[in-house]
């Protein structure tokens, strides 16, 4: 075994050095005198079967593959260009469509979801951050409004699928804290109203007093400067009633979306009363008792608000 | 060819001087390790046209990962000789004999020609006789020109084993050959 490993090293070493042309058959057969018997008819074989090799292709057969190549490169490369191009695009669009797929997805999933779900807690991060960035005014009580809804809707589908304690009273936490928010929204702008208001009284009745004939400055002035005196002041009557107007518009559909919600959800949560057992009830009757105080408190304070600062 | 990792990457990006290069330092092998292998001149003619082709469109596939270039090639030359063996052509063969072949350094002597043309016949005869493997070292080696690193790489074998398969097939040959003279 060990020996014909050997004759195969020497022969693949005699061949190597007659392809490359550095011995001829004798000088290998003087290099390994012990193989020579065995090595010399095969060292000849490959000296003819290299002789032999050496078939040419003919120069027409050579020069007509030669063009038809050059040929085949100039077609090639402008298509591979195009199909990468064309590729690239396709993926990119593919890409693109998938994203927006999973934003779907998950936009959808994340709105639709309820506690105990996963993207749950994602949700409420998207809440927050959409009510930090609402200004202070009526616009946030309105979403606090919205979100008051939907934490009902919660509270709802929580005892419907055997709520835990904790999540119930979690999430009408949260409810209380819309209700809450809605109406402390409601105090500032009833504040801001009268604040407008009693700002241009006192202008007004100090325009009057002057009129009345007590002696003011503003008798020693120019009939020019009186004059553009009134015509600001009749600008600041005409401002606070435009924006009394305005806030009295926001306020009654504030007023009629809370009525709304109110009405349905306490409609909606004394209809579970009758479906839930009797275990569950007193939980239940706290949540409707919130929302029901929640919600009048806020639409009385509007009902107020609407008729003393009517402008 | 001097540095033929550097002329593949070129020829990958699709340069044609680069292609062109690799063309001309192969083309006189691919057409011998064919020649050997094929049924006749013109069907080998055909297949090296085919194997060029072919790597005119799928260079941009071959990436080096220890694969020598010649070891791609090889096997697109390989996969194409078998192929062609697989289909039976109707078309009357052509023998080497009546096909004007050129060998290296014998152009000028008609006699030379001659006894080439005809120990080429009897080679390819002799050459079919032996196992597939064995022809594949023999056309590898011999009219490739490819060493035996290279071989053992293109047929998935150690070098070792590359030697044996050498060893043999050159035993082989020399028999089926002086059976043949006697």
């Amino acid at each position: 075994m060990g020996k014909i490993r050997d004759l195969s090293e020497v022969l693949d070493k005699c061949i190597e050095h007659l392809l490359a042309g550095k011995e001829n058959i004798d000088q290998c057969l003087d290099n390994c005198p012990k193989q020579r018997a065995e090595l010399e008819p095969l060292i000849g074989l490959a000296s003819d079967i290299r002789r032999v090799s050496m078939v040419m292709p003919s120069a027409n057969f050579k020069e007509r593959t030669r063009n038809q190549f050059c040929l085949a490169l100039a077609e090639v490369k402008p298509k591979t260009k195009t199909w990468n191009l064309r590729y690239r695009l396709q993926l990119s669009i593919t890409i693109a469509l998938l994203v927006f797929l999973a934003f779907c997805v998950v936009g959808i999933s994340t709105y639709h979801s309820m506690p105990g779900h996963l993207l749950h807690p994602v949700r409420h991060t998207f809440e927050e951050a959409w009510l930090i960035q609402t200004p202070i005014g009526v616009s946030k009580a309105e979403k606090h409004a919205l979100l008051a809804d939907r934490r009902v809707t919660e509270i709802i589908y929580l005892i419907k699928n055997g709520y835990k304690l904790t999540k119930l009273e979690q999430v009408t936490r949260q409810l209380y804290y819309h209700l809450a928010a809605i109406e402390s929204l409601v105090a500032t702008e009833t504040m801001m109203i009268k604040h407008h208001k009693v700002t241009v009284e006192a202008v007004t009745n100090e325009d009057h007093l002057d009129k009345t004939g007590l002696p003011d400055e503003t008798m020693t002035k120019e009939p020019d400067a009186k004059q553009s005196e009134l015509h600001a002041t009749t600008v600041n009557q005409r401002g606070y009633l435009l924006f009394a107007a305005e806030k009295k518009a926001q306020f009654l559909q504030l007023k009629t979306t809370l009525k709304q919600q109110a009405d349905i959800h306490l409609i909606e949560l004394h209809e579970l009363l009758q479906l839930i057992p009797e275990s569950a009830r007193s939980d239940l009757l706290i949540t409707i008792s919130i929302v029901e105080a929640g919600y009048m408190r806020i639409i009385e304070d509007l009902e107020t608000s609407l008729k003393t600062n009517n402008p | 060819m001097q540095d033929e990792q550097n002329v593949v990457h070129r020829a990958r990006q699709g340069d044609p001087e680069a292609l062109t290069e690799l063309y001309d330092y192969y083309f006189d092998k691919v057409y011998r390790y064919v020649s050997i292998r094929a049924k006749d001149k013109i069907e080998a003619e055909d297949i090296t046209q085919e194997i060029f082709m072919k790597i005119v469109t799928s260079i941009h596939s071959f990436s080096w990962r220890g694969i020598p270039f010649s070891a791609w090639l090889f096997r697109i030359a390989h996969n194409k000789v078998i192929d062609s063996m697989r289909k039976k052509s109707k078309q009357p063969t052509v023998s080497f004999f009546e096909l004007p072949v050129v060998p290296v350094n014998c152009t000028d002597n008609p006699h030379s020609l001659v006894e080439l043309e005809f120990d080429v016949e009897q080679l390819r005869a002799a050459i079919k006789q032996l196992t597939s493997a064995q022809q594949e070292v023999i056309s590898l080696r011999f009219f490739a020109e490819l060493s035996i690193a290279e071989v053992a790489r293109l047929m998935d074998k150690s070098q070792g084993a590359v030697k044996a398969l050498q060893h043999s097939a050159m035993l082989n040959l020399h028999r089926i050959l002086t059976k043949k003279e006697k």
